[in-house]
């Protein structure tokens, strides 16, 4: 019996690896700032989660009174940081969209930001903001 | 005392120091100034002072990280050198 | 069994590597905010791992239920910090801070 939750945890805990390699790699190689959040946000949520269920079943190993505590309590850790991680994220984008950070779209002539509906600012790109700096400086000049 | 994650924590240490110095953004330096307590609260953990490792972990990741972005968006974002 | 963990917290390391290098490179200051948002649930889960290292893992786990909580909430001041002193693009700041990035 504790062979095969021997076993299973062990696949629990790869599993959680493989996915964050996936994570990590999508962090590093997605072309553009929000993607990024997509993967960061997922991807190390998910391996969080496999990880700690595998370990947690490796703790429970022998069913009695204080291991069975401190498996719920790994367990309740994956549950915390499934509810955090993604909020976080999501709190980051959303300073990220108001900070002006266009999406990177097919046609590179678009530099309206696609992401429509009420909160749309003329939220502008790096280059565009220095633009928009030097506009005001002649202005003042004049 | 794992003596293989010693040495991988110590050689993140010294990468994340040097990070530290070389980002311009102040508020990125500030950043890895987390990461940086992180892994000394991890150094700590891995010898088995977890007291200790707990109070580099809230100093760390919940105050001063905090009291250096307040400063950075207080003072300009570039540092000049 | 002790093998395996140690081998997937040597695993855990290296790949935070190419988070490392998005802290260096990232564009913007928010991908570093992610970043360090995600290396610090790395480091509760390898708390976890030194834990059952050390086959005493009931000292670990309620100091990586605190972590997680802690990471949460620097990453949630850098952002809300983030919102409130930054002025929006469209008018132009009167105290001319330098909000270029």
């Amino acid at each position: 019996m504790s062979e095969l939750l021997n076993i299973f945890s062990i696949i629990l805990i790869l599993s959680g690896l493989v996915f964050f390699l996936g994570a990590s790699i999508g962090i590093l190689r997605f072309p553009d700032f929000y993607t990024r959040m997509h993967a960061a946000g997922k991807g190390d949520t998910l391996s969080t989660i496999l990880i700690m269920s595998g370990m947690a079943i490796q703790v429970i190993g022998d069913f009695e009174g204080s291991s069975v505590l401190v498996a719920i309590k790994i367990l309740a850790i994956a549950v915390l940081i499934m509810l955090t991680s993604p909020t976080s994220t999501h709190l980051l984008m959303k300073a990220g969209y108001d900070d002006g950070i266009i999406p990177v779209s097919k046609d590179k002539k678009t530099k309206i930001n696609d992401l429509g509906g009420p909160f749309l600012k003329d939220s502008l790109s790096e280059k565009s903001v220095a633009k928009k700096k030097t506009a005001t400086k002649k202005r003042v000049k004049k | 005392m794992i003596w293989q994650f010693d040495i991988i924590i110590l050689i993140f240490l010294v990468v994340t120091a040097v990070i530290a110095l070389r980002v311009k953004d102040l508020l990125g330096a500030s950043m890895v100034f987390g990461i940086y307590s992180f892994l000394i609260c991890l150094l700590w953990a891995e010898m088995g002072a977890v007291d200790v490792a707990f109070t580099e972990a809230a100093v760390g990741a919940g105050v001063s990280t905090v009291i250096m972005i307040a400063t950075v968006f207080s003072t300009t974002r570039r540092s000049k050198d | 069994m002790d093998f395996i963990l140690i081998c997937s917290g040597i695993a855990l390391f290296l790949m935070m590597l190419p988070i490392m290098y998005r802290i260096v490179v990232g564009p913007t200051a928010i991908d570093r905010i992610v970043a360090v948002n995600v290396i610090g649930t790395k480091t509760a889960v390898l708390l976890i791992i030194i834990g059952a290292l050390f086959h005493n893992v009931a000292m670990f786990v309620d100091f990586a239920i605190a972590y997680a909580a802690l990471n949460f909430l620097g990453s949630l001041a850098a952002a809300r910090y983030f919102n409130r002193t930054r002025p929006a693009y469209g008018q132009v700041s009167q105290e001319g801070g330098d909000a270029d990035e």
